[in-house]
């Protein structure tokens, strides 16, 4: 028994030593460490933007507390999500919270409901565009659109039932095409299918494909915008092609478990508003082709409710549901 | 020859190199270390980078991925716990080596035939990055598919003894790849429910469990077994040779890197392919030319047993497979394997994206990234041999009874790293648990491994394929629109009928033999 | 020799049952998803059975259970697995990593050591505790439950 206090002891002294922890009050929020639960493995798009906020949040942090990343992934994210869910809301564990955390719930058996978050602020929304080849045949959306109305184009989707599949059964559904799905598991996986022309386009959220359209390696036919983008010169959106869906777009942004107080979401919310309206921040986020959208906590419940909305119709037409 | 002087210059400045040799000594430290393995050290690694010029974070990058690799073989040789997934085979070999008294030997043939393979790729890389690419590019849902079958058909080589125990292990590896949701319907299968499971059984825990935890167990039965026939344990072997091979053995050697380079390069450049394929791949086809031309002359150790020829060849083919990975991410920015996707995180963080851009918007950077490659396998071979007695004598001299523990802690700790969950811990003992038992069944590891890394790509691509295809099983074979496909399964067939014909010719020549010696004594 | 006591008999029986029993579930996944589960283990079971036929056929070939071997396993990977699982339990329950850590890495070495040398014995489970700890928490700055344990204690 000795041993285990004097061990524990050590760990004290050790831990307290590096951390400088003090005891935690309310009222002067933050007064430590505020982890940001990133619920996939480092290197990915959510990771990522997620570390480039932390390193210019920090700036507005003060002294007594940083911006921390914090990677728990599996579950296709949920095992993070369900980490946040349960989480002490004190305002010092955020969720990076994205458009899955919508449709979880609805699609599968998860501990945690939407209901359980509080939305924070947003701070990207990443369309859905449509992506074909540098070789392939189709050089303008019409022809494609021709094409998946005479027989079921092949069509490369990071996985059945996610935000990207829907995206397509939004478009049989409102347009008239038809697709052959490919699923197939990452970004990089999804590329090679597109550039080899192992399959006819793809569906994907603009970050990750912007830089490739610049390269010339892939085109951009369409974009599931209102308007058409600034940064995509000549690319009509998703309406104006006459596909009748008026935006289709994933979003990333923060949120906290429900019950955390005003005061943290707050300080949050404006600390994101900071960011935004930082120049470099603005210049990398758009160089690597994420579009900055900033919304408070008002406003990115709208997105979030707007999101359930549209994929909430798709779901239940096809019946995506995990069968039990 | 401009844009290689541009690289030349931009990594020549004396703090990026500095950096290089930095990540050189701390790759080599990170494989030496089991449980912890460049993957990881990316991973945290990614975070630091933001406040780091390119230049330098690059530099740190590439010397630590470039000798991850060969500090793994490091316990591997010395202790039999590979410290990197890619150091398995060395583990076989290498410490039967170092048990003969030639640790110092076994490890400058693995620190010399990964240099091999390491500076093959890194001029793969800097030489042929274009026509490796499209070659790359030519890898569809069919191609994949029938490379899946290749390399569960090397194994059929390695299968040795029982023909059902090697079946019944690939079978076994298979299934529990199959455990996940269905990439066709979304459909989870054979996850209790559990959503650590829902993405398939994590693979870095189940590697570290198979390869770290199973050893250490057996370590653990060789401790207890000493101790209750009442006998000391001998200490683990130490370096009392040289650490330089010297001429004609690396003479000897060359034609086993160059074929194992070859096929580390080729895999490498493949996305989705990776290290324990090749590693696997070259040790079969080595095997079948140690057998042939050494195993049973005098001096020579029957295959397994201390052949210089089965450290060299995982060890070149898993280096070669270092550099070319890059190929594609760097002349198309898809990413061939996990490391190389943990690039893409990195670029990000410096506002940087792979892919032809980048040789356009960053040329220097692009370039010294691949000169980088090159200089570092070049460096790499001074250090390592000035290091590795160091870094096995300071971690691996520690009392067996103290090192057995030690070696499960890193383990555990380092599975429970890969998504911080104790989830992951439990993952790690349970498949140390199969690996010992299935181990003591006589039941190989080889075709449980592969079957485990290419069990998905398997079942993925053939339905996709199919999907595709409309429905037609003859597209694997269609020499017009998939040749590549068809040169897979043709190699696929040789693996299998390779073995079972040399089998049966050692029969005859069994036969002939004895028929003669009856007719002499007759 | 009996069939009972050949090892071969008994891993094929096991192997048999696994293959069953994954085989009964995938027949419960939805259609596109269950054929090629479903087809693995009953290959599965099927080399299971293979092998049983095999040692009941041929009991001199297989290698044979025996009491001094199968008390080394226990007392030796078996003792090593138990304790870790028994530390990842605590890990799971949430009472730190140190701790619990250093008992595991004693309690083995006292039980791996012969001779009986406690202070030592103390300082090197502590060494190795501590200095795993430190490469983990503080180079690699893995979040380990050690964090949540601290501060929930000081608040």
């Amino acid at each position: 028994m000795g041993k285990t206090l004097l061990s524990k002891g050590l760990a004290v002294a050790v831990l307290s030593a590096v951390l400088g922890a003090s005891p935690v009050l309310a009222a002067d929020y933050p007064s430590k460490d505020v982890r940001i639960i990133v619920p996939f493995k480092p290197g990915g798009g959510v990771d990522t933007t997620s570390r480039i906020l932390a390193e210019y949040g920090n700036k507005h942090m003060g002294k007594k507390g940083k911006l921390v990343v914090e990677n728990r992934a599996g579950g296709g994210g949920i095992v993070g999500q369900t980490f946040a869910a349960k989480a002490k809301a004190d305002g010092y564990t955020v969720l990076a919270m994205t458009s899955s955390v919508v449709t979880n719930p609805v699609l599968k058996e998860t501990e945690y409901k939407v209901a359980d978050f509080r939305p924070v602020a947003l701070y990207n929304m990443d369309p859905e565009v449509i992506v074909v080849g540098a070789s392939s045949p189709f050089t303008a959306i019409a022809d494609l659109v021709k094409a998946a109305k005479a027989r079921p184009l092949t069509v490369t989707v990071a996985g059945i039932a996610t935000s990207h599949h829907m995206a397509g059964l939004a478009l049989e559904d409102s347009a008239g095409m038809k697709f052959t799905y490919v699923p197939t598991k990452g970004f990089g996986a999804q590329l090679q299918a597109v550039m080899g022309g192992h399959v006819e386009m793809g569906l994907f959220p603009l970050g990750e494909i912007k830089k490739h359209a610049d390269a010339g390696t892939v085109r951009i036919l369409a974009v599931a915008t209102d308007k058409p983008m600034k940064i995509l010169p000549g690319v009509p959106t998703w309406q104006d092609s006459g596909l009748n869906v008026k935006r289709w777009t994933t979003f990333r942004g923060w949120a906290v478990p429900k019950g955390t107080p005003d005061k943290a979401v707050k300080f949050l919310s404006d600390l994101l508003g900071k960011i935004s309206a930082d120049e470099a921040y603005v210049k990398q986020m758009t160089d690597y082709g994420f579009p900055i959208a900033y919304e408070d906590a008002k406003g990115f419940a709208e997105v979030v409710t707007d999101y359930a909305d549209i994929t909430d119709k798709v779901i239940k037409k096809h019946g995506l549901k995990e069968k039990k | 020859m401009t844009e290689i002087a541009l690289g030349f210059a931009t990594l020549l400045h004396p703090t990026v190199l500095g950096f290089l040799l930095i990540g050189i000594v701390a790759g080599l430290i990170v494989g030496a270390i089991p449980g912890l393995n460049d993957n990881i050290a990316f991973a945290i690694f990614i975070p630091l980078s933001f406040s780091l010029s390119p230049t330098y974070a690059f530099a740190l990058m590439v010397g630590l991925y470039c000798s991850a690799a060969v500090g793994g073989s490091i316990p591997a040789i010395m202790v039999k716990v590979p410290g990197t997934a890619s150091a398995v085979l060395t583990a076989i070999d290498g410490h039967a080596m170092a048990r003969n008294g030639f640790a110092g030997r076994a490890l400058g043939i693995a620190i010399t035939s990964s240099v091999f393979g390491g500076f093959s790729s890194a001029l793969i890389l800097l030489f042929f990055a274009p026509p490796m690419a499209a070659f790359a590019l030519r890898f569809g849902y069919v191609e994949n598919f029938s490379l899946g079958i290749l390399g569960m058909a090397s194994v059929i080589g390695l299968l040795g003894g029982s023909i059902i125990k090697g079946l019944l292990s690939a079978v076994l590896g298979l299934l529990v790849a199959t455990i996940g949701f269905s990439l066709q319907t979304g459909y989870p299968r054979y996850t209790f429910g559990i959503d650590n499971l829902y993405e398939g059984v994590p693979f870095v825990p189940l590697l570290v469990g198979l390869f770290g935890i199973t050893a250490v167990l057996e370590l653990s039965e060789e401790l207890i077994r000493d101790r209750r026939k009442g006998v000391a344990s001998p200490d683990m072997p130490r370096i009392t040779d040289s650490l330089f091979i010297g001429w004609p053995l690396a003479k000897r050697l060359l034609p086993t890197w160059l074929q194992c380079s070859l096929l580390g390069n080729v895999i490498g450049v493949i996305p989705g392919a990776g290290m324990l394929m090749a590693i696997y791949m070259g040790y079969e086809r080595i095997s079948h030319r140690y057998q042939r031309l050494f195993a049973g002359k005098p001096g020579e150790p029957e295959w397994g047993q201390g052949a210089p020829e089965g450290i060299a060849a995982p060890e070149s083919a898993n280096n070669a497979v270092v550099a070319s990975s890059m190929v594609p991410l760097l002349s198309l920015g898809i990413p061939g394997n996990s490391v190389s996707a943990l690039f893409i995180g990195a670029m990000m963080i410096q506002g940087m994206v792979p892919g032809p851009l980048l040789f356009i918007d960053h040329a220097d950077i692009a370039w010294m990234i691949i000169v980088a490659f090159l200089v570092a396998n070049v460096l790499m071979w001074p250090i390592a041999y000035a290091l590795v007695r160091t870094i096995s004598g300071m971690v691996f001299r520690l009392p067996k009874y103290v090192l057995v523990p030690t070696i499960s802690l890193l383990c555990l700790t380092g599975a429970y790293s890969d998504e911080n969950s104790v989830f992951s811990i439990g993952v790690a003992i349970a498949s140390g648990i199969v690996g010992y038992a299935t181990r003591r069944l006589g039941i190989p590891h080889a075709p449980l491994i592969l079957a485990l890394v290419l069990g998905r790509t398997i079942e993925d691509n053939l339905s996709n394929a199919l999907n595709i295809g409309g429905g037609n099983w003859l597209i694997f074979l269609d020499p017009a629109e998939h040749p590549i496909s068809v040169a897979l399964m043709a190699g696929a067939a040789l693996f299998i009928v390779g073995p079972l014909l040399s089998g049966a010719r050692r029969r005859f020549q069994a036969q002939r033999r004895a028929a003669e010696l009856e007719l002499e004594n007759g | 020799m009996h069939v009972v006591g050949i090892i071969d008999f008994w891993s094929g029986l096991v192997f048999a049952c696994l293959g069953a029993a994954a085989c009964v579930m995938a027949l419960g996944f939805d259609s596109d998803s269950s054929t090629y589960p479903a087809a693995l283990a009953a290959a599965l079971m099927g080399l299971g059975l293979a092998l049983v036929v095999k040692a009941v056929r041929r009991p001199a070939a297989a290698k044979a259970v025996d009491a001094e071997g199968s008390r080394i396993i226990l007392w030796g990977p078996g003792l090593e697995v138990g304790v870790w699982c028994l530390w990842a339990l605590t890990l799971w329950a949430g009472l730190g990593y140190i701790g619990p850590a250093f008992l595991a890495v004693l309690f083995l070495i006292m039980r791996h050591c012969a001779d009986r040398r406690t202070r030592l014995h103390v300082a090197q489970a502590a060494g190795v505790a501590i200095g795993v700890f430190a490469i983990f928490y503080l180079i690699f700055q893995v979040p380990l439950p050690e964090l949540e344990f601290i501060r929930d204690m000081l608040e």
